[in-house]
């Protein structure tokens, strides 16, 4: 297990470099000059390039990249090109703001689609499942951004009763939340209702049915014990894609994460900036996905089954 | 039924579990809500919807308008521009005198102006200021006919040798050569006055953890993301102020701001004017809705390289049914200009006629320039401008009438900046507004040094020689004829540009709020403001 | 190493299964028709998807207007018998605009997902064949890509080759090819193995020649899964790129620059907004369920 995660982790430094290197690349095919943008409206040649100089633009290419990896080295991902301020600072003050808004729609698609996905299962065939389950695909298919602003018309000015943007107030974070979880909870409960179903299925169920438990305290207990599982599995990864923002809908509301620190340093050229968020985005990417792996390995679902059903 | 609570309970300790980083992070979120009950206290809070400006609020270095908005109440300039466009002095006892050879202008600093920090104004702060604005570099060329400019540009000098301080309060600016706007120059918000000591001080800090000035309000916070905060500063030289608090809430997207205005947690909102029937026929909305003309507009910039013959482009002139654009697609906000330069300005024409739209003139000139089969002509967009984009489109399907088929590419504002400088562009929806009120600073982007930066490549010998003389009078007859001609030259015979629409500003005011203008140059005045 | 592609685990199976399928090859597919035409929501989003592909391939004939007609008179018109969806803000016939945006939307998920098919089996193929230095190279590049935020590198491919609808097929193409290079480099690892694999080699067959022959024909389910799931994917992309301004170029119409546009007026004419967002949901819907029953027909033991 040590040298297979030491293995993962020399694997993931290269995979990090890899996107350090495409960032920095793609900055340079990229159109656009943040230093002219800077300047705006009276950028003028020699102007330019005493800025240029300033931000350490005119060195080459090369000596660029590795000055920047020398950082990166040090734990310094410089400055931002535009605020001055440092990235690590940027960063960390949108990771406090994203990791919020993730947690609340983390908790609201899991309550949700796991309590639908349950009662769809128990109502299996009738009017209740059939409804839920088109919900389910609905909250699956919707776009995120369009519910957002549904849900800021009708909430937030209609009725009146919730704020439309910002992120100071906890309330602020109501309208957010659902409609980035939305998504998420329509998929799980898709999945917890099929794997609820699965279980059902199963023999053991049968058995203790037979010794005489009431039909629902079986099907609860046992099945979403089991069917914890795979969801477990998606809300892992589901949680990494949360961790990294959502910049559609931080864009609607407003909200100052990670996904609007990447846009907006994407779209003003701000190479030091859109560095420190790509690697951050790419690391919780890295990470998640080697927690998922290894839980892979502790977890094996047929172990479960059989101590299941010998309880 | 154990079982059923027990199944419960595993169910509830894995969300619990998993909600367990939601509840680490939850007191943080309830510290930072004091901003919005401020209000409580009894305080008089204005909130202004704006657009996080990312960058130091400092205008000698970054130069958005939405940096201004903020600092103007900040930190104020020598003189300011009055709503009739004249200057009036601000940090002066008057205005400055003028030596006979009209190059040595002498100031008197009004006495005990103190900035923020308690010290007092005085004329090396003055200096200073001027100074730093050059060293700032974005507009440094404002001060390029102050004597010792050039030496300080190439680095042989660190001072402005034309500026000399005499005593405390009085000092004198020496040009190069005569440049009568020299003085309005001194009211934009690029030569703002900071105190020398604290500017120093602050370093890199400057606009983003402090920023001090002479102005009506003090600044308390700049929170990237969030806002800044203003205060009101009680030794205001300009006497008693009657808001407390001046709020800049930070909001992305300009939707969001007015659903934001219409729930009433902001008082000012700037609108865009595709939005006016929304709110002209909404019957609350319509009383709170306000305009102003900033004087300036959109036009469009002619790449000359690309599009050598001026019948080509007199013929996308007329092209353009720009009546048509302000009265449907802009639903009236806009106007058909009848010259470049706005009237309210040296050089406007007042029996100057409205730029034609003759779809049939323009197929001919075309095919007289050899196009008879149409031509094809890309227009460039910035994205961030919706004005922009809309007159693309609308022009877009208008251009077909006269045989022209328009492509258009919008770009990203840094796309846009780059391609403006690399001159990659063939044309482009521009838009101009003026620093300050004179045609000198109207003409600025066609200027004979700024063409060769701006993607537009013209040049015109009779042209730049009445740009020099512009700045050589301050008769202002005189100067009436020479940009009259000027202005002729531009947009009627060589068809440099052509404007496409002036455009008049919306924004929404809450009612409560008084004595708030936004003037001609777009600054924001909240010295006489007041909330009933 | 092989731990370290555990995740792939429930692709494993699948693929075993197909193999195993592979054995009873012409009643495998028979079979699965019979599964798929008893599922009959699928066959319902079947009938859909056909009828909006009607809408996309006759959009002049069903639009009542031209999608790009500007009518001054009707700027932001309310629903009428005239735009029974009202006009937008230039006075183009809103239904029109949504009609033609059907093609928009559909030519992006099917191109897109081809040209991300291509690439996927492609390199995927490669890696999972010749294995070895080549195999961890384009392991290490997929995994690049995937990690990558994937708006900020559109928002980059747009901005680097311009805005339009054949830039935007290369775009999400671009982004999307690493789940289907995954699965077909898997699947071609355990097939590699097979028999008559082995069989080709030894007689003399080229790796180039295997991999046509036998390797990609055994993973047809597989790509005809990922392609048909992959199309809601590219559509939303497009809706959401397009909504922040990076997507199709006016004054072509698409659902997502159409929402994007309608969020201002929201309140005045709501239809707006609205109705592209219906039209994005139920051609995503529609693609999800068909993809579903296509999956279950084609391996009925394969459930996510």
């Amino acid at each position: 297990m040590v040298s297979y995660i030491s293995k993962r982790i020399v694997q993931t430094a290269v995979v990090l470099l890899g996107i350090s290197l495409v960032t920095f690349l793609l900055l340079q095919v990229v159109p656009g000059d943040p230093v002219a943008l800077m300047l705006d409206r009276r950028a003028d040649p020699a102007t330019i390039a005493a800025v240029r100089h300033q931000l350490g633009l005119d060195l080459p290419l090369p000596q660029q990249y590795l000055n920047f990896v020398n950082g990166v080295i040090h734990l310094d991902l410089g400055n931002s090109y535009f605020t001055k301020a440092p990235v690590f600072a940027s960063l960390f003050r949108a990771f406090q703001v994203t990791l919020k808004l993730a947690s609340l729609s983390f908790l609201f698609a899991i309550v949700l689609g796991i309590s639908c996905g349950m009662i769809a299962a128990l109502y299996r065939g009738k009017w209740l499942d059939s409804s839920l389950m088109t919900l389910s695909i609905i909250g699956v298919s919707a776009p995120s951004f369009w519910i957002a602003i549904i849900l800021q018309i009708i909430f937030g000015l209609k009725l009146n009763l919730l704020p439309i943007s910002g992120f100071d107030t906890p309330i602020a974070y109501i309208l957010p939340s659902i409609a980035l979880g939305t998504r998420y909870a329509g998929s799980i409960a898709r999945i917890t209702r099929t794997s609820m179903l699965d279980v059902i299925k199963q023999d053991y169920i049968r058995t203790a049915r037979a010794k005489g438990a009431k039909r629902r305290a079986v099907i609860i207990h046992h099945a979403l014990k089991n069917a914890m599982i795979p969801i477990i599995t998606l809300v892992g990864t589901e949680l990494g894609n949360m961790l990294t923002g959502s910049m559609l809908i931080e864009k609607v509301f407003s909200i100052p994460g990670i996904g609007k620190l990447a846009v907006d340093s994407m779209s003003n050229r701000d190479l030091p900036l859109l560095e420190g968020t790509v690697m951050y985005i790419a690391l919780v990417f890295v990470v998640v996905n080697l927690l998922v792996d290894i839980s892979y390995a502790f977890i094996d679902p047929r172990i479960r089954y059989g101590k299941g059903a010998a309880s | 039924m154990k079982k059923v609570l027990q199944g419960l309970l595993s169910a509830g300790l894995i969300v619990g579990l998993l909600a367990g980083c939601a509840g680490g992070s939850q007191p943080a979120s309830t510290s930072s809500a004091g901003a919005a009950s401020a209000a409580a206290d009894g305080a008089k809070t204005i909130r202004i919807a704006a657009v996080d400006p990312q960058v130091p609020l400092d205008m000698q270095q970054c130069t958005y308008s939405i940096v201004m908005r903020i600092t103007d109440n900040v930190a104020e300039s020598l003189v300011t521009c009055q709503k009739d466009g004249t200057l009036a002095p601000l940090l002066l006892e008057e205005m400055p005198k003028l030596s006979d050879d009209k190059k040595t202008y002498s100031f008197t600093l009004k006495s005990g102006v103190k900035f923020h920090d308690g010290t007092t104004l005085t004329s090396s702060d003055v200096k200073y200021s001027l100074e730093r604005l050059v060293k700032e570099q974005s507009m440094a060329s404002l001060m390029k006919y102050v004597v010792g400019y050039d030496a300080m540009e190439d680095g042989s000098a660190s001072e402005l040798s034309g500026i000399k301080a005499v005593d405390d309060t009085h000092f004198t600016i020496t040009l190069s050569q005569v440049y009568s706007p020299f003085v309005s120059v001194l009211s934009t918000p690029y030569a703002a006055i900071y105190p020398k000591a604290a500017c120093e001080a602050a370093g890199k800090d400057w606009g983003v953890k402090t920023l001090i000035g002479t102005g009506p309000f003090k600044l308390d916070s700049y929170t990237a993301g969030t806002g800044a905060e203003l205060s009101k500063f009680s030794d205001y030289h300009g006497g008693d102020l009657k808001i407390d608090k001046v709020s800049y809430k930070f909001i992305e997207d300009p939707n969001t701001q007015v659903l934001e205005y219409q729930k009433g947690n902001v008082d000012f909102v700037d609108l865009d004017n595709s939005l006016y029937p929304v709110y002209s026929t909404n019957a609350t909305l319509k009383d709170q809705m306000h305009s102003y003309q900033q004087a300036g507009g959109y036009y469009f910039n002619f790449n000359v390289k690309t599009i050598k013959d001026p019948k080509v482009r007199e013929a996308v002139s007329l092209a353009i049914d720009r009546k048509s654009i302000c009265d449907s697609v802009l639903h009236g906000t806009a106007s058909v200009p009848t010259s470049f330069i706005p009237s309210g300005l040296i050089g406007h024409d007042p029996d100057a006629q409205p730029f034609a739209y003759d779809p049939e003139k323009a197929k001919s000139l075309l095919a007289e320039a050899g196009y008879a089969n149409g031509f094809d002509l890309r227009v460039t967009v910035n994205t961030k401008l919706s004005l922009g984009k809309s007159i693309a489109t609308a022009f877009q399907q208008e251009a077909k009438a006269a045989g022209i088929n328009v492509t258009v590419e919008p770009v990203d504002s840094a796309a846009w900046s780059d391609m403006k400088k690399n001159g990659g562009m063939e044309c482009s929806i521009s838009n101009w507004y003026v620093d300050y009120n004179d045609p000198d600073s109207m003409l600025y982007p066609i200027s004979d040094s700024r063409t060769d930066t701006v993607s537009s490549f013209w040049h015109n010998d009779k042209f730049k020689q009445l740009m020099n003389d512009g700045i050589d009078t301050d008769d202002t007859a005189v100067r009436q004829k020479i940009y009259e001609q000027a202005e002729t030259i531009l947009t009627r015979q060589d068809y440099a540009i052509a404007p496409l629409i002036n455009e008049t500003k919306f924004y929404l005011l809450n009612s409560k709020v008084t004595g708030f203008e936004i003037d001609s140059t777009d600054r924001m005045n909240f010295t006489k403001a007041d909330i009933q | 190493m092989k731990k370290f592609f555990s995740f792939f685990n429930k692709q494993k199976k699948f693929e075993e299964d197909i193999l195993n399928g592979e054995m009873e090859y012409s009643s495998y597919y028979k079979d699965s028709l019979k599964r798929f035409r008893r599922n009959k929501a699928a066959m319902f989003c079947l009938s859909i998807i056909v009828l909006l592909g009607l809408v996309a391939l006759l959009a002049s004939i069903v639009a009542p207007y031209d999608p790009s007609y500007q009518d001054y008179t009707s700027v932001l018109a309310q629903p009428s018998a005239k735009h029974w969806f009202g006009a937008d803000e230039y006075g183009r016939d809103i239904l029109s605009r949504i009609i033609y945006g059907t093609r928009v939307s559909l030519s992006i998920g099917i191109f897109a997902q081809l040209l991300a098919s291509i690439i996927g089996i492609t390199l995927g193929a490669v890696a999972g064949y010749f294995g070895g230095i080549v195999d961890s190279v384009i392991s290490r590049i997929m995994e690049i890509f995937s990690a990558f935020p994937d708006l900020i590198f559109a928002m980059a491919i747009m901005t680097f080759m311009g805005k339009g609808v054949l830039n935007l097929y290369i775009a999400l193409g671009l982004l999307t090819w690493v789940r289907t290079a995954r699965m077909i480099r898997g699947a071609v690892i355990q097939l590699k193995e097979k028999e008559y694999v082995e069989a080709s080699r030894a007689s003399g067959g080229t790796s180039f020649r295997i991999i046509v022959k036998h390797l990609i024909p055994n993973c047809l389910s597989t790509i005809i899964v990922l392609v048909t799931l992959g199309i809601p994917n590219a559509i939303m992309y497009e809706a959401s790129l397009s909504f922040l301004g990076l997507g199709i170029q006016p004054p072509t119409p698409s659902w997502g620059n159409m929402i994007s546009a309608a969020q201002s007026v929201i309140g005045f004419l709501p239809v707006y907004s609205i109705m592209p967002g219906i039209a994005i949901m139920i051609t995503v819907i529609a693609f999800n369920i068909f993809g579903d029953g296509l999956r279950d027909a084609l391996d009925p033991k394969l459930r996510t």
